[in-house]
């Protein structure tokens, strides 16, 4: 039955977007709620039912990595078992760590992915092949190898997914994290920033920019320099008067919000040091490299 | 759709609203840049970890990335029987687990498990890893008002990014202006300490701890002993402690562990 509250917030609706889409949202409130009202009361009733309705999620994050690793698909039931019995010998630990207040879907979420890593790990051991190479040579095929890699593109994707998330203001988040991590930031960043609209400077204005902006290092002193130069550029495609302690102390506010979400929602366990290694590679590896002509 | 000036991002709370949440996250899904966000929209959503957190939360559940809505799942409970875990444990693994010698070996296991944690409860643990076990740098309670505060505001930024070394820097230049502020005292001793200068921060907090109906009182008290048990000053420490745990404030009860573990 749909209570009061939730009546309430349907006929607010306002014309703003589908509707289907607004009630999906609501829906999907509800759906936690319910779920989360139905998890505290097996977990302390019936925990071997409450484990068996995250089955679909154990039997899912296996299958992602097996559709990557399809040499551990033999392997496949006795892993997702070997979780599962491993889950339900968490009881005691869960009843003690778990903090209410927590949403038990994402606090079950974390201990189910570590225990499939350290099953893919385990079954690794017994995995080793030989692979040929494209030309022809042989060389000692680690699944491990693509493990990692798996783990990489994902987080990639997520981070990917929190920098798209800033819609309009995604490039000058990208310029700013640039700035703070002390990576290269290109004269494309720079145009960026102005979409269609005339920037003012010239290119060989923003290329002089550009080139200023990899001194200074990652101290504190140095993010401060790089900031009061590229201040001037934030603040015409902003049409504001932003001073570069506010510029920084916003990227940060942005960063740490970045690592909540990816430790809580996803549990992952960056810290600003980890992130940072994060972001460069994210950088390096993925997001320039699409704008390389 | 209604008259774009009567449409509503907020709810009564100040977060945004269930359609603004469902506006934001179709925008980012589709990358139509005709959806239009309002600036104050985006503002509250840099600013505001909660609605970010809603708004990537339901990017997922619309990419069908998570599976919260998944009608089925009831249904699945239902249909399993309640025993079916019994009857799916692999008769190998059964058979293991009701052997007589892994019985035995669980037994020796747990008494040994036992004997090892009663060896290191007894045992008396060392000042620094005591510490280490019940430090941890107090939380930021600040409110900043004002421009005047600017260096405040920039030294609880780096406090809160764990960057206490440059936190130091900062909270010394505005130590250097304002020495009777016990915000900045607090906060600059609580970072000396956590950058393991307890030598320099135990004059803050017994400043602070000595103040007459001071807002850190307590705290600084509790810190203080922290700090004398970082440089070894054990004699020190457990009168520190001895005090705490004859109060009744939050800290009591952890002093009384301490000075049962130093005993």
């Amino acid at each position: 039955m749909v209570s009061v509250a939730v009546t309430k917030r349907l006929m607010a609706y306002q014309g703003m977007t589908d509707f289907l889409l607004f009630y999906s949202k609501i829906l999907k409130d509800v759906v936690v709620q319910y779920s989360q009202d139905e998890d505290l009361r097996l977990l302390h009733s019936d925990f071997h039912l409450l484990i068996l309705k995250y089955k679909p999620l154990i039997d899912k994050l296996v299958d992602e990595r097996i559709r990557i690793l399809p040499e551990f698909e033999p392997e496949r039931q006795d892993m997702i078992q070997q979780i599962f019995e491993n889950l339900l010998s968490k009881h005691e630990t869960i009843l003690i760590q778990y903090d209410s207040e927590q949403n038990f879907r994402n606090y079950l979420w974390k201990i189910i992915k570590n225990e499939c890593v350290n099953s893919f790990q385990r079954e690794n051991k017994h995995i080793r092949r030989f692979v040929p190479m494209l030309q022809g040579n042989d060389e000692i095929f680690d699944p491990s190898d693509f493990y990692d890699d798996l783990v990489v593109k994902e987080t990639f994707r997520i981070f990917d997914g929190i920098i798209n998330s800033y819609t309009i203001s995604k490039k000058k988040l990208v310029v700013c994290l640039k700035v703070i991590l002390s990576v290269k930031i290109s004269l494309f960043d720079l145009t960026q920033l102005f979409n269609d609209h005339q920037s003012g400077y010239s290119r060989k204005e923003l290329e002089d920019i550009s080139k200023n902006l990899t001194s200074g290092g990652e101290t504190l002193r140095g993010i401060l320099i790089r900031f009061h130069l590229i201040r001037p550029v934030l603040n015409l495609a902003e049409k504001a008067n932003t001073d570069e302690h506010s510029y920084w102390r916003w990227t940060n506010q942005q960063i740490i919000h970045a690592i909540n979400y990816l430790n809580n929602k996803h549990g992952m366990n960056f810290d600003r040091e980890t992130l940072k290694i994060l972001a460069e590679k994210y950088f390096e590896d993925f997001y320039d490299k699409q704008f390389q002509f | 759709m209604k008259d774009k000036q009567k449409i509503v991002y907020f709810n009564s709370r100040g977060h945004l609203n269930d359609e603004t949440i469902a506006l934001f996250a179709k925008r980012i899904m589709t990358n139509d840049e005709s959806i239009e966000i309002p600036s104050s929209v985006i503002a509250h959503f840099e600013e505001c970890e909660d609605c970010k957190t809603e708004i990537l939360d339901f990017v997922e559940v619309i990419a069908d990335s998570f599976d919260y809505v998944t009608p089925l799942l009831k249904n699945q409970i239902e249909s399993e029987p309640k025993k079916s875990h019994q009857e799916k444990v692999k008769p190998k693994i059964r058979q293991i687990i009701l052997s007589r010698t892994f019985r035995i070996c669980s037994l020796a296991a747990i008494l040994l498990v036992f004997m090892a944690v009663s060896w290191f409860v007894r045992h008396q643990v060392s000042p620094e890893r005591l510490f280490g076990q019940y430090f941890s740098p107090y939380k930021n309670v600040i409110t900043i008002k004002g421009t005047n505060d600017k260096k405040l505001a920039e030294g609880m930024l780096l406090y809160d990014l764990k960057m206490y070394d440059s936190a130091i820097v900062v909270f010394t230049e505005a130590f250097m202006i304002d020495s009777l502020n016990r915000d900045i005292k607090f906060y600059l001793a609580n970072s000396l300490l956590a950058s393991e200068m307890a030598d320099e921060a135990v004059p803050l907090f017994y400043q602070l701890q000595q103040e007459k109906n001071g807002k850190y009182n307590i705290p600084s008290n509790w810190f203080l002993g922290l700090s004398y048990l970082k440089m070894n000053e054990i004699d020190r420490a457990s009168l520190v402690f001895k005090e705490i745990a004859e109060q009744k404030n939050s800290y009591s009860d952890k002093a009384k562990q301490i000075l049962r573990k130093l005993d």
